[in-house]
């Protein structure tokens, strides 16, 4: 991995942990977007959301608890609370995704420059 | 572009009656986090005086501790806040009839009959004229102010209960009116009835005598009345016609007078389906709380001892929330209904108090006479009225909001439309100040002044019973109405002739202080004997008939050096009184009949059975299919002969395996035939052919015998209704006639019975108490204090109450509240 996508996923983990512990989930959209058009890739960006959406929930504390809790409530069954943290890790990198594949595709786009976009 | 669109949209908005995505799973302010455990805390609290303490047991129980009387019921309300506060916006919501804001169409029904029966406007009423000294406002803005405190605090730290994230809302201030209405919602889930209404169906399908033969006014069985006269008979006091703050005498309607208005037709089915539409809770259909007290002459410490246990539905969390308060004018430790700042039942440094529900009847229906050729009129003393309109407006979440109009007669809401308007007179809506009742109890310095506080009282009707190092004794309260010349336990008719005429006077209410045997027993039974000189409860107007007290009263009296284990084992008691005077009877029958098989393993059972209705009793769980099919094999041909009517909530067909009132007062009725009138012309058959006492208990033996084994278990479900969430079922045993009660749906499933037990002992100077809830004092299902109360409950184990200085050292928590 290159100096510059190290530096980008650590700036994407750090600063979207902090606006995920604010309550700012649309942070992910926003961030993901800068990392990927940053590094041009996809992937990156999501690792990074998905480690800053871990890191903040591990953060909050008591996590496990939560997701038994919300597992009995919406799945009626207090054992699967690993499948909510599973749901919560989708949705985050789905999040990230739509904001890392825009960020990507705004970068691609500009690269080709006015001539080769008409082609 | 389509993803992003696919993954915000259901991020930002609700979809598909999910919550939005992104404010539920952000882990700043969405579900992560809110389970943070119970630690110290050191919080400034707007509207402290000055500093208090709230302390923490391992266990959960809660000790307040303030510097003055506002800023003790501050600190309750701050407690109730941080531990309930979901629970406490559930129930002011519900009783307000604001259910469906939140919860979304299926809650409209719960919230049309709340606005029906008018609690806010009764609550709204209460405050309005609660005087501007008055103690109990104080205490009330004081409550408020704490409830507010933890709502901004549980806000601003992002701990706001889970529930409120995934619904996506957040709870409004708290105001005194909430406080009254979670008083009147307490109240309507013990007080509120329509046995009126299900025993209007036989009342109407059976012949006078045969009503009066299966159901008569005094219980079958033998009674043992707290208050056995003698009694006296004064005039009665004013009570109004109409409880409702909204129903009055209308005017007549101009040129309307005359016409003698029109005879009530039809049923009450469609009331009957509105009720059991309802959701649990809103229909008292429990009636099962135990309290007694025995003088010094009966312990072993030469002084009073009082145990109460009160029954009601369990839920998790449970309606109760115990709590120790200390300030300068006050010093108890109790159960406290979350929403209201005082306890319901506990003890001072002089007494201590437990409560069950009294008999008599507080909810009358009134059949209107209408006119569909003049809407929205009544007839009432000879002229057409206009009946109230209360125009509501229902917010549904997701949907348009409705509308919603509740009518009025002179007697109060009407509850049925269709068909016949059935209108409700109900003591819960009367002019309440219940809370300074309450507050002069618990500063009260003797027993004497304790009675005093409560003659006030106005709903629901209660037994209070209580034990003093000196004394002990038992009194009601609560408005009694009496109405000349009709039976209240039935409907009424509308047109004037049966209307409130007042009611019973306190001085003339059932009481007893320190009576010659020293045992004061009160378990739901008929308070009075039947010289009573009052309209008085009926077998058919109350669920219990009165086995419970029975126990209580054989154990206690004449005993001698009974102690405080005695009295906490006296509650766990299963004697089953039926069985007491049915299984001989049966096993008499059965003598000379050929059995094999199971029938003979059973007789052989019964013959050794100790008559309890223990955890895993083969012979309970047969007994009580037995006693079911005793009331079919009896009364199932005359049923079929009168054409009882079905009814919605299937407590009519005696088929039905659902309990139910109508077979309890059967099942006493026909125990009582059986015993002392074993040729009663009704276990004959309609058509002529003959039976007698041994012939139905035979046959209903083997219709027993035939049936599968069940197994009789409690389950302690949540108040959200999410099945994951309850704890069990679990074995157990008990059923709804013995001490260690235990009811639901069926016979089998049990989800209702002693909610809290609670037992004193007055040989330590300020009373030595041990109390157990099955329950936890957290709402929230990862704190540790959730539910943990279920398994000692289950065990019949109890949590000492630490009081003062002794709750220091067992406290493992400390909140220091300091004032801005």
């Amino acid at each position: 991995m290159s100096k510059r996508n190290v530096v980008v996923f650590a700036a994407t983990t750090v600063v979207l942990s902090a606006a995920l512990l604010l309550g700012w989930w649309w942070a992910t959209v926003l961030v993901a977007a800068f990392a990927g058009f940053a590094v041009g890739k996809v992937w990156l960006p999501v690792v990074a959301a998905m480690t800053a959406w871990a890191t903040a929930i591990l953060w909050t504390g008591g996590a496990p608890d939560t997701a038994r809790v919300l597992s009995a409530m919406v799945l009626a069954n207090r054992d699967l609370g690993w499948l909510v943290l599973v749901i919560t890790a989708v949705y985050a990198a789905l999040l990230a995704s739509a904001g890392a594949w825009t960020g990507a595709t705004v970068r691609r786009v500009g690269n080709r420059g006015p001539d080769n976009a008409r082609g | 572009m389509a993803l992003l669109l696919v993954v915000l949209v259901p991020s930002a908005f609700p979809v598909g009656g999910l919550p939005a995505l992104g404010p539920v799973l952000n882990p700043g302010d969405g579900v992560w986090g809110r389970s943070a455990p119970v630690s110290d805390e050191a919080p400034v609290v707007p509207g402290l005086a000055v500093p208090a303490v709230i302390s923490f047991e391992a266990n959960g129980l809660a000790h307040v501790s303030a510097g003055s009387d506002d800023d003790l019921f501050l600190g309750i309300g701050y407690t109730h806040a941080r531990q309930r506060l979901f629970q406490m916006d559930l129930l002011r919501r519900r009783a307000a009839g604001q259910l469906a804001e939140v919860l979304g169409a299926s809650a409209v029904e719960s919230d049309m009959f709340q606005l029906d029966l008018g609690l806010a406007r009764s609550a709204e009423r209460d405050w309005r004229e609660l005087p501007r000294d008055a103690p109990a406002r104080q205490v009330l803005l004081a409550y408020s102010d704490g409830v507010n405190a933890a709502i901004d605090e549980l806000i601003a730290r992002d701990l706001l209960p889970e529930n409120f994230v995934l619904l996506g809302y957040a709870p409004r201030r708290w105001t005194p009116v909430d406080s009254l209405v979670v008083q009147r919602m307490f109240a309507q889930s013990i007080g509120f009835t329509d046995l009126p209404v299900t025993f209007s169906f036989l009342a109407k399908s059976l012949p006078a005598d045969v009503f009066g033969a299966w159901f008569p006014e005094v219980p079958a069985i033998a009674q043992h009345p707290y208050d056995k006269g003698p009694y006296r008979k004064l005039p009665l006091t004013p009570a109004p016609v109409g409880a409702d703050p909204a129903a009055h005498g209308a005017d007549p309607v101009p040129g309307g007078g005359g016409g003698g208005g029109v005879p009530a037709v039809g049923g009450l089915a469609p009331l009957r389906e509105r009720l059991a539409d309802l959701p649990p809770g809103t229909v008292n259909r429990i009636g099962n709380s135990n309290a007694w007290a025995v003088s010094g002459a009966h312990t072993s410490t030469g002084r009073p001892m009082l145990a109460a246990d009160p029954h009601l539905g369990f839920s998790l969390p449970a309606i109760w929330y115990q709590v120790e308060g200390t300030s300068p004018g006050y010093h108890f430790t109790g159960v406290t209904v979350p929403g209201f700042p005082a306890p319901v039942l506990g003890k001072t440094d002089r007494f201590a108090w437990g409560v069950t529900n009294a008999q008599r009847p507080t909810s009358l229906f009134y059949l209107e006479a209408t006119d569909p050729a003049r809407p929205d009129q009544y007839h009432w003393q000879g002229e057409w009225r206009p009946m109230t309109l209360v125009r509501n407006r229902i917010g549904v979440r997701g949907e348009e909001p409705r509308e919603h109009v509740t009518r009025l007669t002179a007697h109060g809401p009407v509850l049925q439309t269709q068909g016949v308007a059935t209108s409700l007179w109900w003591s819960g809506a009367l002019p309440s100040d219940n809370l300074s009742a309450l507050l002069n109890g618990l500063r009260a310095k003797d027993t004497t002044a304790f009675r005093a506080s409560l003659s006030s009282w106005s709903a629901p009707a209660l037994n209070f019973v209580y034990a003093s190092p000196e004394d002990i004794g038992a009194f009601t309260v609560g408005v009694t109405p009496q109405v000349e010349g009709h039976d209240v336990a039935l409907p009424l008719p509308g047109d004037g002739s049966a209307d409130v005429a007042g009611a019973i006077p306190v001085a003339a209410l059932p009481a007893v202080h320190d009576p010659a045997d020293g045992v004061v027993v009160s378990a739901n039974q008929r308070e009075v004997t039947g010289d009573y000189p009052y309209r008085y409860s009926t077998s058919y107007g109350f669920p219990d008939q009165g086995w419970r007290a029975a126990t209580l009263t054989a154990a206690l009296s004449g005993a001698t050096g009974r102690t405080a284990d005695d009295m906490a084992a006296l509650q766990l008691d299963e004697r089953d009184e039926l069985a007491v005077m049915l299984v001989p009877q049966l096993l008499k029958a059965l003598q000379g009949k050929e059995l094999a098989g199971a029938g003979s393993d059973l007789r052989a059972a019964l013959a050794g059975w100790d008559l309890r209705a223990s955890t895993g009793s083969a012979q309970a769980e047969f007994f009580e299919r037995f006693a079911t099919a005793l009331v079919r094999r009896t009364f199932q041909p005359w049923w079929d002969q009168y054409h009882v009517p079905q009814d919605p909530d299937g407590w009519l067909p005696l088929s039905s395996g659902k309990s139910s009132p109508v077979k309890d007062v059967l099942r006493a009725t026909v125990a009582r035939w059986v015993v002392s009138d074993p040729g009663n012309r009704f276990f004959s058959l309609p058509d002529g052919t003959r039976r007698d006492a041994t012939a139905v208990l035979r046959e209903a033996f083997d219709e027993a015998v035939g049936q599968p084994a069940g197994q009789h278990t409690v389950r302690f479900p949540s108040l959200l209704g999410v099945p994951a969430l309850d704890e069990g079922p679990f074995p157990a045993g008990g059923n709804s006639r013995t001490v260690n009660a235990l009811s639901g749906e069926t016979a089998e499933a049990g989800t209702a019975g002693p909610s809290w037990r609670f037992v004193v002992d007055w040989s330590a100077p300020q009373g030595a108490a041990r109390a157990i809830c099955p329950c936890g004092q957290s709402e929230n299902p990862s704190s540790p204090w959730w539910a943990n109360g279920v398994e000692p409950w289950r065990r019949g184990e109890y949590w000492q109450v630490a009081e003062g200085p002794a709750a220091e050292p067992v406290s493992t928590v400390k909140w220091r509240l300091k004032p801005r």
